[in-house]
């Protein structure tokens, strides 16, 4: 009787018109994301090379495992891990700093705020390809200063050993300014009397840093790292607009494998495996990152 | 007052009709239309627009449209498009015989070797710019699905002040080294008035396989290992070239530049820091807009008289899904093969005319055409393989570590073999091989 009940309740309030507002989302959602997803997740167990193959061939594990033995792959996951791991240590650790620096300063806060935000309005391929003129190593701004300094011209982007670094450099400078603007954001946030409580308890700079400042900003940190773990990982567009992975494969990394392997070998099976297995790399690190810092 | 109404009614309707009918008669009248794609680059080098206008004046019941094509990924969006029987293009411009093998190899192309009769017979054109497009049909028999429009050789574009000042100058021309013991005294003596570097070769990602090929092609005037089909890694040349770049960069003698930017030679050429790039002529005509004509001429390097050296081109090709491929036919024949057209790409941005008639009357670098000519006569076209991206991928990893001292060219040559069967790449040649 009850059910019955429901079920008229249930009959009476039914209202078509929120469906209808979110239909055309979801239709959007599943044909643009949902599909591709779907399809390239099923391409990454095929053998398909689309100018040779009338249709890919369904090869089980066969893809994932030849990746594991490509060195090719594995040069470009070793330079993606090292590109991440130099790159979010450096801008987490230096975005700290900067935004504590900002956060002591009493005037022209805003124009600090302002200049280290400022290089994020930049595309980041433009950024690559000034950075590309900066860094000549005969005409660049970067050797005429080191020059006028006494230092031997360095070549940025054509010695294997130096390359991968200054992607790094340039991303750096690119995206710092997110991480600066969030941890200022969170330093704001603690409350004075925090401090004031710790210094009456004799606690000095670094103390309060440690006990006070590190878990009242602990979300913000969180929201900042996860923010630029998938940055460090997703490096696509810089080594593409400025080294094509070149010298050799110095500077090649987990995307541009898969963006080579898609559109200039064609071989669609393998793109798709080696940005699944990226993709499972860039969730795992951002679990990881979740369960340390934001297990509260 | 309805029959008022009525009335205006049925006037109103009248002209509606009337409209639609001389509106449908004039869509009627215009009814062809013939849509070209080109890279930008083209649109900028070539008159590709004033060719579509002088096209529409020749031939008012026609209207050509002109767009820029997307550049990166052309071939996989037409790849997707013609495999599914449509188009959204009649005539596409741009591409080199190589990159278009994807095209050509689904069968996609129409065919155009019906254009090849009369004035534009295949012994008009520069063989190697020509039979850098010649594929195999179905049958073995050769085909044109491509044709070339402009044409690149693989030479020594120098500053002639850096030789003058080096004491190479030779009767006002720069004195073309005979052997590579004199080129590196040459290089020695351009080391001292230059102030970067001497030399640059395009070891770039785009240009590695016709650098590495030209020299090879200089040095022992074939380019193909012992089964005559693939690209030689095994010759006592193949190793002395990759050792001698290796050596002029280690000594300071050349820029290694190239290895991470592609425009490195040009920009330095330009810039006037680096005293002579080796890749394609026409960075030549390009510089001589910074420097003057009489400061820059197009040279061989040694060898390349004798043996020749690698041409490339560029191409035209209509898709097999257009319904106006005729046209596409007549507007190559009429406007991309005319005398006007591929004399300006030339005068304009240095592209050299795929017919040999065409070099009388070009507008400047009368000495250097000359050489050009005789280095694009003697030359030969790079092979279309079937994994030919990867062949060159497989080529950056291991030269570039040579050109930067970190990896012997006979380790080089030795990876790159093994890599070729390891990694079981198919080298089948795409074009059309005569036996």
């Amino acid at each position: 009787m009850q059910k019955l009940k429901n079920m008229a309740n249930f009959r009476n309030n039914f209202s078509f018109v929120p469906y209808a507002f979110i239909g055309p989302g979801l239709l959007f959602l599943a044909a643009f994301i949902g599909y591709p997803l779907i399809y390239s997740f099923y391409l990454s167990f095929t053998e398909y090379n689309y100018v040779q193959d009338a249709f890919p061939v369904f090869n089980g594990l066969q893809t994932y495992i030849s990746l594991l033995h490509n060195s090719t792959f594995l040069t470009a996951l070793t330079n993606t891990l090292i590109f991440a791991a130099v790159y979010f240590f450096a801008s987490m650790f230096f975005a700290f700093i900067i935004a504590v620096v900002i956060n002591e300063i009493d005037r022209f806060q805003t124009f600090f705020q302002l200049s280290v935000y400022m290089p994020i309005i930049v595309p980041l391929s433009l950024a690559g390809v000034t950075f590309v003129w900066i860094l000549d190593p005969t005409f660049g701004v970067a050797n005429f200063l080191l020059k006028q300094l006494g230092i031997a011209p360095v070549s940025w982007l054509s010695n294997s050993s130096l390359s991968l670094f200054t992607l790094v450099g340039v991303k750096f400078w690119k995206f710092l300014g997110f991480s600066v603007i969030i941890i200022l954001a969170g330093l704001q946030s603690v409350p004075k009397r925090l401090y004031e409580a710790a210094k009456i308890d004799g606690a000095n700079f670094l103390q309060q840093t440690i006990h006070v400042t590190l878990p009242g900003i602990k979300s913000y940190i969180l929201m900042a790292s996860l923010y630029q773990i998938i940055q460090a990982m997703k490096v696509f567009q810089l080594p593409f607009v400025m080294t094509k992975g070149g010298p050799g494969n110095a500077t090649i990394t987990l995307y541009l494998y898969s963006w080579r392997s898609a559109f200039s070998h064609f071989d669609m099976g393998n793109a798709a495996a080696a940005a699944y297995i990226t993709s499972a790399i860039i969730l795992s690190f951002t679990a990881i990152a979740n369960w340390l810092l934001g297990s509260d | 007052m309805s029959a008022l109404s009525t009335s205006k009614r049925l006037t109103a309707l009248l002209l509606i009709v009337a409209s639609l009918t001389v509106f449908g008669m004039m869509g009627f009248a215009q009814s062809e239309t013939l849509r070209i794609e080109a890279d930008s680059w083209i649109l900028q080098k070539f008159p590709v627009e004033e060719a579509a206008e002088r096209f529409e004046e020749d031939h008012p019941e026609v209207n050509v449209r002109v767009s820029p094509k997307n550049y990166r990924n052309y071939v996989q969006t037409y790849l997707m498009v013609w495999k599914a029987d449509k188009t959204t293009v009649d005539l596409a411009i741009g591409g080199m015989p190589n990159e278009l093998s994807d095209l050509v190899a689904p069968d996609l192309l129409a065919d155009l070797s019906g254009i090849l009769e009369g004035k534009y017979a295949e012994d008009e054109f520069i063989p190697g710019f020509l039979y850098s497009a010649r594929f195999a049909d179905k049958e073995g028999e050769p085909y044109f699905p491509v044709l070339p429009f402009m044409g690149e050789v693989m030479a020594l574009n120098v500053n002639k002040n850096m030789y003058e000042e080096a004491g190479l100058l030779e009767d006002g021309q720069p004195k073309a080294a005979e052997d590579w013991d004199e080129f590196e005294e040459h290089l020695m003596a351009l080391q001292d008035v230059a102030p970067a570097h001497a030399l640059s070769v395009d070891w770039g990602w785009n240009f590695i396989t016709y650098s590495y090929a030209a020299g090879l092609l200089a040095m022992r005037g074939d380019i193909y290992g012992p089964d005559g089909k693939v690209l030689d890694f095994s010759s006592e040349e193949a190793e002395r070239w990759l050792e001698l770049n290796q050596k002029w960069v280690q000594e300071g003698l050349a820029a290694k530049g190239t290895v991470a930017d592609v425009n490195y030679g040009r920009n330095n050429f330009k810039a006037k820091t680096i005293s002579e790039i080796y890749t394609a002529h026409s960075r030549t005509i390009g510089a001589a807009r910074v420097l003057g004509e009489d400061a820059t001429a197009v040279m061989p390097i040694p060898g390349a008289n004798e043996n020749g050296t690698i041409a490339y081109s560029h191409c035209v090709y209509v898709p097999r899904t257009s319904p106006n491929k005729e046209l596409a036919k007549q507007f190559i024949e009429e406007q991309i093969l005319s005398k006007w057209f591929q004399q300006k790409g030339f005068n304009d941005y240095g592209k050299l005319p795929v017919l040999k008639d065409y070099y009388e009357g070009l507008a400047w670098f009368q000495d250097s055409v000359k050489r050009i000519l005789k280095m694009a006569e003697n030359s030969t076209y790079f092979p279309k393989y079937v994994d030919g991206t990867k062949l060159r991928d497989i080529m950056l990893e291991e030269i570039h570590p040579v050109i930067s001292g970190k990896q012997s060219p006979e380790k080089a040559l030795e990876d790159i073999r093994n890599k070729i069967e390891n990694r079981e790449l198919d080298l089948t040649r795409l074009g059309y091989v005569e036996e």
